[in-house]
């Protein structure tokens, strides 16, 4: 049943889904132009305003999926179908995982050892 | 019984929305809750399908407890509600695709005959069709599993009598068989299809029986006005005292 689930949330989010992707990947792609020392005018000027735009795609996201199937309220279409409620948390955590974590963990891994301004030397 | 409601009470603080009421629905019958805007039908509705809890009192629905009703009950109870949310975002065909595999019984035949009879179009966004559409919808969902029992709350609400008449009677041929209850704040909407009835009013059941019973029991009052009678208002002493005489009958 999770899968349904999960593959009804894909139906509706896939848009967001690939927006946040967007800019996971544009992160990436700008941590890799802006080198050992910054040296990227574009890069250092594009990548604070493209992270918090990833944070807000986030929350947005993680806000969305869940109102898909709201908790308050006494109208909600799940609350009167054979829905087992350990089904849909594990459904809407899975897809978080799958849509938010796994490709931020595919960046990370893809990403080259560059040094970005949280770890530059002057922190060390 | 399908449906048994012994003294259920609903408080919201000093507000009680429903106030011991106690009936019970017979298997195979069209039981009708007919009762004015806010008169506690739906309050009593949502209490029997454990979206809410009652204060007091039992109710058993198909032989389970209303509060211990979970997803195997609810694969037998089709449900439809005028004020129901459906992901609006999804189309028509996509929202049968996501419920079917919930119901072990859904009967696809049945399901494509709903729609080829209510004339539901599987590509278009739910938020997009007209209310009728989103209620004829709603209505195919809830019978294409065979349910046994079937919960509609006021499901002509705000349908103009054309679609009305297309429900009812998508509904009609579908329901032989099947234990209905069904709310409406009109008694000449159930009338011809309901086989028992219950008037709610503010919180209680002020009769229950059937059809034939409240026949025997009520009487009709017909007025007939012109015009101008009716505009200048010298119908209402009539009225003041035809509702003073059902208050306090001789």
């Amino acid at each position: 049943m999770i899968r349904h689930i999960i593959s009804k949330d894909w139906k509706l989010l896939w848009p967001l889904v690939v927006l946040v992707a967007v800019f996971q990947f544009l992160l990436g792609w700008l941590s890799f132009r802006w080198g050992y020392f910054g040296d990227d005018l574009t890069a250092r000027a594009l990548y604070p305003a493209l992270n918090i735009a990833w944070y807000v795609g986030i929350v947005a996201l993680i806000v969305a999926v869940v109102h898909q199937d709201a908790i308050p309220g006494i109208s909600q279409d799940w609350l009167i179908r054979p829905i087992e409620r350990g089904d849909l948390l594990g459904a809407k955590l899975l897809f978080v995982t799958a849509t938010i974590c796994v490709p931020m963990l595919v960046m990370d891994l893809r990403r080259p050892p560059v040094l970005l301004p949280s770890k530059s030397f002057t922190c060390c | 019984m399908i449906v048994q409601a012994n003294d259920l009470w609903k408080s919201y603080g000093h507000f009680a929305a429903v106030q011991g009421v106690s009936f019970a629905v017979p298997e195979g019958s069209i039981f009708a809750l007919v009762g004015a805007s806010g008169a506690g039908k739906t309050t009593l509705i949502k209490l029997l399908m454990n979206i809410l809890t009652p204060s007091r009192g039992t109710a058993t629905l198909l032989g389970v407890d209303s509060r211990a009703i979970g997803p195997h009950v609810l694969q037998n109870i089709g449900y439809v509600s005028e004020n129901q949310e459906l992901p609006g975002r999804l189309r028509v065909g996509d929202y049968f695709a996501y419920l079917r595999p919930f119901y072990p019984r859904w009967d696809r035949q049945l399901e494509e005959s709903l729609r080829r009879q209510l004339r539901l179009p599987g590509e278009r966004r739910i938020r997009h069709l007209s209310h009728g559409m989103r209620l004829k919808m709603a209505l195919a969902c809830a019978l294409a599993f065979r349910p046994q029992l079937l919960v509609l709350d006021e499901p002509f609400s705000g349908l103009d009598a054309l679609v009305r008449d297309e429900v009812t009677e998508g509904f009609l041929q579908q329901a032989s068989g099947l234990t209905v209850l069904i709310s409406s704040h009109e008694l000449a909407e159930v009338e011809r299809i309901a086989t028992h009835v219950a008037f709610v009013n503010a919180g209680k059941i002020m009769f229950q029986g059937t059809l034939s019973d409240l026949r025997e029991h009520g009487r009709a009052l017909g007025v007939i006005a012109s015009d101008d009678e009716a505009k200048f208002g010298l119908l209402r002493p009539i009225f003041v005292s035809m509702a003073r005489a059902v208050r306090e009958p001789a």
